[in-house]
């Protein structure tokens, strides 16, 4: 625990900065509060009938419509392209783009929701086909975007559901997130929606995918770091987490390890990655190969050659860094450092790319200034790989504590290594 | 003089600081993060009012106010600061994930 930061300056007087006009008022400037406005409005259904206790949201903050369906947004400082939001119960939302935040006078006419009127209620029973204990939480899928999560732990489970009336293309799914390691997945297949009353649904066992994965030239002994291997499946664009295993030493030398994956039953391409911390610096090799017939992995052997996949050292090869990319991860973040202890702080380069190879001189000017203050010291590069924002686990999946996946370790480059750097004619007085 | 002046704002330097001991900070608006370059640096054209770098720093958001979705992320990361104080304001900077002290 810190202390508390009060703003008095432990500098003697004599070095205290008081802050001169010209950098004080810049700061206060930035200071000031953003001029804060009111949007008004009135909400009405189709017929012009005011619409009470609907919700009006506007960067958060959110207003109730009155009796007269009129509402008051406060506190709010638009901007051109904020979405104007109204959700009212029986009405599908209404959204409106504000192309000029000045006009705060908005009438909202939602548009009466299609199926609103004529939808089911459904007592929906999830059957297992044998009785087993599962344990497990389960996600109906409507179709429509909307996770249901149904707790199943032995036998059936029972949820009761509000779906559109038949004809409707109504679809219901049963998913199960892939944790891994999991125990089993289950599938339903989609159902057409059925009038109102009572739907048995069957659950479907659906077989994972068991790797075999091959540990060569671990380290040996008691005191070796732990295997801690990521397989990622790929389909589609998509990439979500078909597996994990976890191993700790000593490990057996040429090591055999199933590994049991979900790919949800679907063809996709496997990546695999090993948290770097958890064995810097080692010389290991994973191969994997498939023993599960009758599905898209069972060509053998799946060409995963890890030593390609690993999230090495970066390598500075002129001007360019590369570096391994994460399954998940889009977005890099390139920390250049020199060795003194300063701080480093948010990363010199940010980029959302597909490419594990950043070009120094892209870096912008604060990055150069940083590169040019002392030839004379060694640096330190690390690239930090972010998960994507939309990277989907169903919401099963904790991964609080891989939000930042290391792709690199902290490597020392000589300065001469990234040298000669010449001051780009922005940087130049 | 800027050594020494480096020197001592080396020596105010906060580290780990919790977003609970720079929050009240930044909602009284004082509060700036610092990307891109050190905390000392930051700290050093504040303390010589190099107003042209400090303008320059402003624009391409070298230096700026927290949004609110740093905010939101710093909860949810919890994430650790550096801190440096030029009264009236305080300069912060985000811990890079598994930084060396």
């Amino acid at each position: 625990m810190t202390p508390a930061i009060h703003l008095q300056s432990a500098l003697p007087r004599r070095l205290r900065w008081l802050p001169g006009l010209s950098c004080a008022a810049l700061l206060a400037a930035c200071t000031e509060p953003p001029p804060q406005r009111v949007l008004t409005g009135n909400l009405t259904d189709p017929r012009g009938a005011p619409l009470p206790d609907a919700a009006v949201t506007l960067n958060g903050e959110v207003a109730l419509t009155g009796q007269d369906g009129s509402f008051r947004l406060t506190g709010i400082d638009p901007e051109p392209g904020d979405l104007l939001t109204a959700t009212a119960a029986g009405f599908t939302a209404w959204s409106l783009p504000l192309e000029e935040p000045r006009a705060f006078t908005v009438r909202l006419i939602p548009r009466p929701h299609p199926t609103a009127a004529t939808s089911a209620t459904l007592d929906i029973t999830l059957a297992l086909p044998r009785p087993a204990e599962v344990d497990r939480t389960l996600f109906l899928s409507l179709g429509n975007g909307q996770l249901l999560p149904v707790y199943l732990y032995v036998g059936n489970a029972e949820v009761t559901l509000t779906v559109p009336a038949p004809g409707e293309g109504f679809a219901l799914s049963a998913i199960s997130p892939a944790p891994g390691p999991f125990e089993r997945a289950f599938a339903a297949p989609p159902q057409q929606a059925p009038p109102q009353g009572a739907l048995r649904l069957a659950l479907e066992e659906v077989p994972g995918q068991t790797l075999t994965a091959t540990l060569r030239n671990r380290p040996q002994g008691d005191d070796a770091p732990p295997l801690d291997l990521a397989v990622a499946c790929s389909r589609q664009g998509s990439t979500f987490l078909a597996g994990r295993l976890h191993l700790d030493a000593p490990f057996p030398p040429d090591a055999d390890v199933p590994l049991l994956l979900d790919t949800r039953g679907a063809t996709c391409d496997l990546v695999a990655t090993l948290d770097l911390d958890a064995g810097r610096g080692d010389a290991r090799h994973v191969a994997f190969s498939s023993n599960h017939d009758g599905d898209a992995l069972s060509e053998q052997p799946i060409p995963l050659d890890l030593p390609d996949l690993l999230p090495l050292a970066p390598r500075l090869s002129g001007r360019t860094l590369t570096w391994t990319p994460h399954p998940q991860a889009t977005l890099y973040d390139v920390y250049i450092a020199p060795d003194d202890g300063d701080r480093v702080g948010a990363p010199l380069w940010s980029a959302t790319t597909d490419r594990a190879e950043l070009t120094l001189p892209e870096l912008p000017a604060p990055a150069r200034q940083r590169l040019d203050f002392d030839a004379a010291r060694p640096h330190l590069v690390r690239i930090v790989a972010r998960l994507a924002p939309g990277f989907d686990l169903q919401g099963a999946w904790d991964w609080s504590a891989y939000h930042a996946y290391v792709a690199s370790p902290w490597t020392e480059v000589p300065y001469s290594t990234l040298a000669p750097w010449r001051p780009h004619p922005e940087d130049s007085p | 003089m800027t050594e020494d002046l480096r020197a001592k704002l080396r020596d105010e330097l906060l580290r780990e600081a919790l977003l609970e001991d720079v929050q009240p900070h930044i909602q009284r608006g004082v509060a700036f993060l610092v990307r891109g370059v050190s905390l000392l640096d930051a700290g050093l054209v504040l303390a010589t009012d190099d107003k042209d770098t400090l303008q320059r720093w402003l624009t391409d958001r070298t230096i700026q106010k927290p949004q609110e979705h740093d905010l939101a992320r710093w909860t949810q990361e919890r994430t650790r600061f550096a801190a440096l104080i030029v009264a009236p304001f305080l300069l912060l900077q985000e811990e890079a994930p598994g930084a060396q002290a």
